[in-house]
């Protein structure tokens, strides 16, 4: 039986980490949690996760910046990444600039675990996305 | 010339001329003029004024006739007298006396002379006077023997027979004289001549000559004989004729100037006046003579000077020059004007001032222009100041409305980052609190009791409803700020509708009601802003939820025709009918005081303004007391939608044939439109990036009747009938063409384009861009 995805949290709000981790953890991935951008890269490069969640508004590095960092990593652009904010000011561009910035979803806050769990379903299937 | 000539020498322009005089007087001036006045008759003239002068120049040149005053500077006249008769015994000598010195004349007389005149005297008489003196002098010269200078003759007044000439006269004449008829052809004059000659022993007529010269015949003498001597006055006439010009030109002039012109003799009697001068003062030229300057012009008894105003005949009497003074002048109409009097004093033959003439120059309309002109000017400097602060006080303006624009700029700025703050910092403690109830409230974390499960549901729907509410009032400032863009891609409505529905489910099994989801379609495409329709579906079953609370929610997706249908009913309270008008404008939300649940009221209102963003319709059907359907109407993702959206337009209606009319204008070929299209259409992430314009030059109309065609503002080249009815395109066709109108020269080409849902639109374009005209 293999060894179930192993997905990045990326959150500056520990609260927001504890409840999406426990809710991951619940539908059956394996989890690990990054404070901040830079730390998430750090993972990213040493525990090869299958898909990384990253907040957008980190402290050090943020989701942009992950994101362009991600994609000019021939090693790493194939990990999949969904973005979820919770600004909401402008959602619709922030769903834009995230898409055109190579991320496979974008999720607002506050989100409901249906919305979270069917984005990372969809992501995984990606034919990038699958697990090494 | 004569004024400079030194006394005692030839004055005459022609030495050889006429009889030579000589005239004595020390007045310089009066001798001058009497000496041109004789010049101008023909006269040779010496002038001299005094005693010594005159007796170097009756040394020095045979002089006919003297002229003698007897009062000179450095001896009396009659001492002069013998020394002229004893010097130059032909020479004639008339004495001029003042007044009351007959006798001093007489014993001149007795000393040889040959008459005297008191002065002051006309000219013409001491004319007269000269030439007796010069015939007695011929007559004299020729008993004493032939006299050569004088042209003269000898005549018998009664037989007109000529007895003795002299040779003179056959060279002026140019012919030997028998008759004296023959010197005076005219019987009336000869007449005349002849008479004056009998009356007062002499006579004087002038002749004219048929070689146009002009002859004076001056007789003297009787009855029984009389001698003449001849003069050819022609210079003398054609001066006189010359004067009697500028006489006549001096008085054209004075009667039409325009300035005021009199003639004022030193008595400050108007002697002239021209007529402007007259009109001044409402009088006639004649009415003005014999009135006093001062009475005219100022109404005063008295000269100006007794005023103590400057009077300027004084001065110039004084200076004996030209004298100019502004004087103030009350005229006839009552005005008192600005006039410039110039005053030229004028002289007698003497010389002496005897009048003057006055010019008068009305200077008040002058004066009145430059004070006018003054007045403007500083007007004018006024207008410029209040213009400079004006221009100040807008530059001021203009400087504080930058500032508080920027201050503006500044505090939107602010907002839009406050409101971002705000939301993030609301819904990020949301998610957590959301999350934690859920993981509590599914089981995750262990088996929840009923009425646990059941409290949580309440905090779970409250604090969506929070969420909600966050957003409705952030999409509604965004929306009222006009900063919305509908960003559409293709989105699969049944999924949504689904997922929606699953996440009402929890909220409505705590308030104890049914929500169900009906699919009539596995996938129903549509070509719309995933969250705007995402948030406008919420809102609806948002409410229905709210309002409801007995029976169920049902929420229902299908395709109908070319649209895709959402319709939301509940079986709620329902809307009375005199609020269904309303419920769409912002904040309403039923009458007040009814027992229902509050909210912002933005719901409805916000989930209209964006289906209708996206092309869509929104509408309901309610029964207070029964319950409520809203349905919600997108246009199916079809080329046709698609098509409006990258042309900027609304999608057309479905279910119907549309037209697509293009123009290709110079410089953007049809083809580089439909390049841009293609490449929107190819992208779908870049379109989302680009905000949807109008493309010039294309229209997309939903309906092909003649009407609507002919109502598109635009000459189309190519007008492509796009329809998903194979059976109808033959009469659309039709239709557009009686539409379109024209000749076929002039008909623009017409391509049918079948079209079915699953059209690719780039495809579409594609073929499109081959098209005979593009």
């Amino acid at each position: 039986m293999p060894e179930a995805p192993l997905i990045l949290i990326a959150d500056d709000e520990a609260d927001i980490l504890v409840v999406t981790a426990t809710r991951l953890e619940a539908a059956g991935y394996r989890t690990v949690t990054a404070a901040d951008g830079r730390e998430a890269l750090d993972i990213l490069r040493h525990q090869q996760p299958d898909l990384v969640l990253l907040d957008l508004r980190m402290p050090k590095v943020d989701g942009y910046e992950f994101c362009r960092t991600v994609k000019d990593d021939p090693n790493l652009d194939r990990v999949p990444v969904i973005l979820f904010s919770a600004s909401s000011s402008r959602a619709e561009n922030l769903r834009d600039k995230c898409l055109a910035l190579g991320a496979d979803g974008y999720i607002s806050k506050p989100f409901i675990s249906t919305e979270l769990l069917a984005a990372v379903e969809h992501a995984l299937a990606r034919p990038g996305g699958e697990p090494r | 010339m004569l004024k400079e000539a030194p006394a005692g020498t030839w004055t005459g322009t022609n030495p050889r001329a006429g009889p030579l005089i000589l005239l004595v007087d020390d007045n310089t001036a009066f001798i001058e003029t009497l000496a041109d006045r004789f010049e101008a008759r023909g006269y040779r003239v010496i002038t001299a004024r005094d005693a010594i002068h005159a007796r170097e120049a009756v040394r020095g040149h045979t002089v006919e006739v003297a002229v003698l005053d007897l009062t000179l500077p450095d001896t009396n006249g009659l001492e002069l007298l013998s020394t002229i008769r004893a010097r130059s015994p032909t020479t004639e000598v008339i004495i001029l006396t003042g007044h009351g010195s007959v006798a001093t004349a007489v014993k001149a007389m007795s000393r040889g002379a040959f008459s005297y005149v008191e002065k002051p005297c006309p000219f013409e008489r001491l004319y007269v006077l000269v030439v007796r003196a010069l015939a007695r002098r011929s007559a004299k010269m020729e008993a004493a023997g032939p006299n050569d200078t004088l042209p003269w003759l000898a005549y018998e007044p009664a037989s007109g027979h000529v007895t003795t000439s002299g040779p003179a006269l056959g060279r002026l004449l140019a012919d030997h004289l028998d008759r004296f008829s023959r010197l005076l052809p005219d019987p009336a004059e000869r007449s005349r001549h002849l008479s004056a000659l009998r009356l007062t022993g002499h006579a004087v007529s002038d002749v004219m000559r048929p070689d146009g010269r002009r002859l004076r015949v001056c007789s003297y003498g009787d009855e029984s004989g009389a001698r003449a001597i001849v003069l050819d006055v022609t210079a003398e006439h054609r001066h006189h004729a010359e004067s009697d010009r500028l006489r006549r030109h001096f008085e054209t002039l004075f009667e039409n100037l325009p300035a005021g012109v009199a003639i004022i003799n030193s008595d400050y009697v108007v002697t002239r006046a021209n007529q402007a001068f007259a009109r001044c003062y409402d009088l006639s030229p004649v009415e003005a003579i014999g009135r006093r300057c001062h009475d005219i012009i100022h109404g005063r008894a008295t000269p100006c000077h007794s005023h103590g105003e400057v009077c300027p005949i004084k001065n110039s009497l004084a200076t004996g020059a030209t004298v100019r003074v502004l004087h103030r002048h009350r005229h006839a109409d009552g005005v008192i004007r600005d006039i410039e009097a110039t005053v030229a004093p004028l002289c007698d033959d003497s010389g002496t001032v005897v009048s003057f003439i006055t010019i008068l120059a009305d200077f008040t309309a002058v004066k009145r222009t430059q004070a006018e002109s003054e007045e403007k000017s500083r007007r004018l400097e006024e207008l410029n100041r209040r213009l400079r602060e004006q221009q100040e006080h807008q530059g001021r303006l203009a400087a504080e409305l930058t500032r508080r624009n920027r201050e503006l700029v500044q505090a939107n700025t602010a907002k839009d980052e406050f409101l971002s703050t705000v939301s993030h910092e609301l819904r990020t403690p949301l998610t957590a609190i959301c999350e934690s109830i859920n993981l509590v409230a599914d089981g995750t974390l262990g088996a929840v009791a009923e009425r646990q499960a059941r409290f949580l549901g309440l905090a779970l729907g409250n604090t969506r409803r929070l969420g909600d509410t966050i957003n409705n009032l952030l999409d509604a400032s965004r929306l009222k700020a006009g900063r919305v863009e509908c960003r559409p891609a293709p989105l699969d409505l049944a999924e949504l509708t689904a997922n929606v529905a699953a996440g009402f489910s929890a909220a409505a099994r705590n308030k104890g009601i049914g929500i169900a989801c009906h699919r009539a379609a596995e996938s129903v495409p549509v070509f719309a802003d995933p969250c705007q329709v995402r948030r406008a579906i919420c809102n609806l079953v948002g409410n229905a939820v709210k309002f409801t609370d007995r029976g169920s929610v049902t929420l229902a997706c299908r395709l109908r025709k070319d649209e895709a249908l959402i319709s939301v009913t509940d079986t709620g309270v329902g809307i009375p009918a005199e609020e269904q008008v309303k419920i769409f404008e912002r904040f309403s939300q039923g009458r007040e005081g009814r027992a229902r649940p509050h909210g912002t009221g933005l719901g409805l209102p916000l989930a209209r303004r964006l289906i209708e963003l996206n092309g869509g319709r929104l509408w309901f059907e309610s029964t207070e007391g029964t319950g409520s359907s809203f349905h919600l109407a997108l246009p199916l993702d079809s080329p046709a939608s698609r098509l409006a959206w990258l042309l900027g337009q609304r999608p057309p209606a479905p279910g119907r044939s549309w037209l697509l009319l293009i123009r290709a204008d110079p410089g953007t070929g049809l083809s580089a439109r439909l390049d841009d299209a293609c490449r929107l259409a190819a992208e779908p992430r870049r379109t989302q990036d680009t905000p949807v314009t109008a493309v010039p030059g294309c229209h997309l109309t939903g309906s092909v009747s003649p009407v609507a065609t002919q109502a598109v503002p635009l000459s189309p080249t190519l007008a492509l009938l796009l329809t998903g009815n194979e059976e109808a395109a033959c009469a659309a066709c039709r239709r557009v063409r009686e539409g379109i109108g024209g000749d076929d020269s002039t008909r623009p080409g017409l391509r049918l384009v079948p079209l079915s849902a699953g059209t690719d639109v780039a495809d579409l374009l594609a073929a499109l861009k081959e098209a005979p005209n593009a």
